[in-house]
């Protein structure tokens, strides 16, 4: 897979790309864009971007049965085709996820998964008859294919990002914005959670039966942030990409950890997988309307399935049943408290989301249980802890521990969008872009030098 | 946008200018990269672009034509010094040692821009013909300074068959029988036995972060002298500021030379080679590792000076990287351990302290695969004390 960030994608790919399809005439983009998704595709997974054209057509056509809006109600053939579309893309998502664990490579591609759950909400959507015009073929494969969402999202929606239109022209407004959220990201990417993942590997390095309780509680914020700034910037990036393209800013982070509860925090967080799996899998189910005890069912069914969605080590399921465990707590017992007293709320995601990321990060059980030793040291534990540790791993980090705390609240990234035509902004912006192509360059001509030992 | 562009031109234009001549060591290809990431690459080296104006330029080119003779001639003046003297166990001919150091550094100069793993693997059959003939005794050839007759095993650097051993030994090269008579004057030997860590009351350990780590977690901080830093290779060692920690625990930064310099020590352990087997060939490592015991037997006449053999890697890390594999491991420790003389410098290789029978490093006793875990830095410690050379008692 090539990534936004790197030299050939911002360097070749990238503007090589742009400026075939503003050459190319407004009617006929999508067509250039098709393209360069399959070669964008192909270059970083090969013979799957086979799997995935294959893909496309089968679920085009199928797609084509499934549409019944002009036809009067759903009938028969309508229901048999949209349960074959669902057969073929849920089987294919478990069948590659199946086999990655199973074999210890990596056999699904990098974002497969996103575009099986795009085709699962395409068919449904055909079904429940949200989408009203017929899509045509084109439309489809562009909208299953579109390269800026192909490696974290986001999962864009066919109704949410202006595939009613067919001519996509960019005004230069709408090109800036996109520059500007490209750069945004891909700064919060390179410069924060690069750097930031490092900290952590320091971490696995001294082991964590002997990491000091500071600096356990350390790691796990900038856990917390570098995935923050990693998701966040990878889908501002592709937002920002979009919008060059002439497709609206699809939005993905609404800053999570200002968020006041748990469940509002994942409203907030990777915000179209949420809604992905709330509309698809938790109000199919039924939701909140068969009474508790449906709900509290249903709730462990979608956070277990996102929990193995993300990977089927033990882990996963401790993480989505933890996750469910805690917002089946708020939403019968805190709920009222937090409604309250908001801060409770706060507290609650700034206490409990660290260590769900925690979890999340660390595959091997007993691992986890040592690291919540050093975290919580009620117990004893911890072998030849160095209490120094915490200070040496601060006066390196707190640079990107700082910045992404300060992500975290709403003001700064309001303050700097808002103020994005300003001149200082835009000088501000082009010393990221520059820097973050330092840090690339320097991480690519010496993949080994990257950490150094 | 225009910002953009405007401040990129100028990159561009100096990458692609320069691409010959400032950058010309670096490894470039238009098809996937920009002529502005050779700028970057540059400043992350220290090579500014105005390097190549006239005014300061033409160093560069120079030193780099001069480099081939100067050596070639130090490698035949270090021959023919030990013939005279009779140390030598091999018969090089001064041509012969000639032609070696024309060859090294031949291929020396073709391999810096390369790709760092393409280029070990280019250079790996030249090389184990070349160590073969290499000077044994090259690093301390005054044997009047060694104290009084140390003749203790000088490690073999742990193969576990993975590297072909006419690398590791070379010809005639046995150190634990051909050695008597030449360093043994008195007849005294000392073998490798055990000390408590007193012993290490006046030892200087030299490294990168797995000596920092042993600071860190080890127990021989209440005796020993660190002085070591993340990512420190052979190759930068001696031109940066690394952190001191003496026994007491007092630290500051300082400049290998500076410690050197100004302190005394009875023994030295060096232990570097982690951070540069993505740079360079076996051969370039080991012609560096030599220039720096040089300098430490220069500042520190007395001091037994341990090589500490690379630890090697996880067998999950070796098997997924190109450079930083076990093999390459082996062979470099092959390499180095040919630069103990088994008087005052001796080659101690604790892989088996640490390794499975395969060689690879026991996952329980590490979380990256590379490092330690502060929990098992007591078998390197253990493994110290029990492989110490004690002399002139």
């Amino acid at each position: 897979m090539i990534l936004f960030n790197s030299l050939a994608f911002l360097f070749r790919f990238f503007p090589v790309f742009l400026a075939i399809y503003y050459l190319t005439p407004a009617r006929f983009r999508e067509v250039v864009l098709f393209f360069g998704s399959i070669l964008f595709y192909a270059m970083g997974a090969g013979y799957m971007a086979l799997g995935l054209t294959a893909l496309t057509i089968v679920n085009y056509v199928l797609g084509q049965m499934v549409f019944s809006a002009d036809k009067g109600g759903v009938k028969d053939k309508n229901k048999r085709a949209f349960y074959a579309a669902i057969f073929i893309d849920a089987g294919a998502l478990i069948l590659f996820k199946a086999l990655s664990g199973v074999t210890d490579k990596v056999v699904l591609p990098l974002g497969f998964s996103f575009y099986l759950f795009k085709m699962i909400s395409y068919q449904a959507d055909l079904f429940r008859g949200e989408i009203t015009r017929r899509p045509d073929i084109l439309d489809t494969v562009v909208y299953f294919t579109m390269f800026p969402q192909v490696t974290q999202g986001p999962i864009m929606r066919w109704n949410s990002v202006g595939f009613e239109k067919r001519e996509r022209t960019v005004t230069v407004k709408a090109f800036n914005d996109g520059l500007f959220f490209f750069i945004l990201g891909l700064g919060m990417k390179v410069l924060l959670a690069d750097r930031l993942s490092i900290l952590w590997i320091e971490i696995e390095k001294i082991g964590f039966e002997s990491i000091s309780t500071p600096l356990a509680w350390m790691g796990a914020v900038g856990y917390s942030l570098r995935l923050y700034m990693d998701f966040w910037g990878y889908s501002l990036m592709a937002a920002g990409i979009g919008m060059m393209l002439g497709f609206h800013f699809v939005v993905n982070f609404v800053h999570p950890y200002w968020a006041c509860g748990i469940s509002d925090f994942y409203r907030r967080w990777h915000a179209t997988l949420g809604t992905w799996f709330r509309d698809y899998v938790y109000i199919p189910l039924g939701g909140s309307r068969k009474g508790a005890l449906r709900t509290i069912f249903n709730l462990l069914v979608v956070w277990l399935l996102t929990g193995l969605w993300h990977g089927i080590t033990p882990n996963f399921l401790l993480w989505g049943g933890s996750l469910a465990l805690l917002i089946i707590w708020e939403k019968f017992v805190a709920g009222r408290l937090i409604d309250a007293v908001p801060l409770i709320g706060h507290l609650h995601v700034w206490f409990f989301i660290p260590l769900t990321w925690v979890v999340f990060a660390i595959p091997d059980l007993y691992a986890i249980r040592d690291y919540f030793m050093r975290l919580f040291p009620f117990f004893g534990g911890g072998i030849n802890v160095n209490p120094g540790d915490f200070m040496k791993q601060l006066r390196i980090y707190w640079p990107y521990l700082l910045s992404g705390l300060l992500l975290c609240t709403p003001h700064w990234y309001r303050l700097i969008v808002k103020n994005r035509k300003r001149m200082a902004v835009i000088i501000f912006m082009t010393a990221v872009f520059w820097l973050s192509v330092y840090r690339i360059v320097i991480a690519e001509s010496n993949p080994f030098m990257y950490f150094s030992f | 946008m225009c910002i953009l562009a405007l401040t990129s031109l100028p990159l561009l234009l100096l990458g692609w200018t320069g691409r010959k001549t400032v950058y010309g060591e670096y490894e470039f290809d238009p098809v996937k990269e920009p002529g502005l990431a050779l700028v970057f690459e540059g400043i992350h080296d220290g090579i500014y672009p105005w390097k190549d104006l006239p005014l300061i330029g033409g160093h560069k080119e120079e030193a780099a034509t001069e480099q081939p003779e100067e050596e070639v001639a130090e490698a035949g003046e270090s021959v023919t010094e030990e013939n005279a003297e009779g140390q030598m166990t091999q018969e090089i001919s001064g041509e012969d040692a000639a032609k070696d150091g024309e060859k090294s550094t031949a291929s020396q100069g073709e391999t810096k821009g390369a790709d760092a793993s393409e280029s070990y693997e280019e250079a790996d059959d030249a090389e184990v013909e070349k160590i073969e003939t290499l000077p044994q005794n090259a690093i301390h050839a005054d044997t009047d300074s060694i104290p009084n007759g140390v003749c203790s095993p000088v490690m073999q650097a742990v193969d576990y068959d993975v590297v072909n051993v006419a690398f590791l030994s070379p010809d005639d090269t046995e150190y634990n029988t051909d050695t008597e008579g030449i360093f043994a004057k008195n007849g005294i030997y000392y073998p490798l036995g055990i000390v408590d860590s007193t012993y290490f009351g006046d030892a200087l350990f030299l490294g990168d972060s797995r000596t920092v780590g042993l600071c860190e977690y080890g127990t021989l901080k209440e005796n020993a002298s660190f002085l070591a830093k993340e990512s420190v290779n052979v190759y930068n060692v001696l031109d940066q500021e690394l952190r001191f920690v003496d026994s007491s625990g007092e630290t500051w930064s300082a400049t290998v030379e500076e410690i050197l310099r100004d302190y005394s020590y009875g023994k030295v352990y060096v232990a570097l080679g982690v951070n540069e087997l993505g740079i360079g060939t076996t051969y370039m490592y080991y012609e560096k590792y030599r220039e720096l015991l040089e300098l430490i037997r220069e500042y520190q006449p007395d001091a037994l000076i341990y090589i500490q053999g690379i630890m090697h890697v996880s067998q999950e890390k070796s098997s997924s990287d190109s450079c930083r594999n076990n093999t390459v491991i082996s062979q470099r420790n092959g390499a180095i351990s040919t630069l103990a003389n088994g008087r005052d410098i001796f080659y101690i290789d604790m892989n088996p302290y640490v390794c499975d029978n395969n060689g690879d490093l026991l996952p329980d006793l590490s979380g990256d695969g590379i490092h330690l875990k502060a929990s098992a830095y007591e078998n390197w410690d253990r493994f110290l004390m029990e492989n110490a050379v004690v002399i002139g008692e």
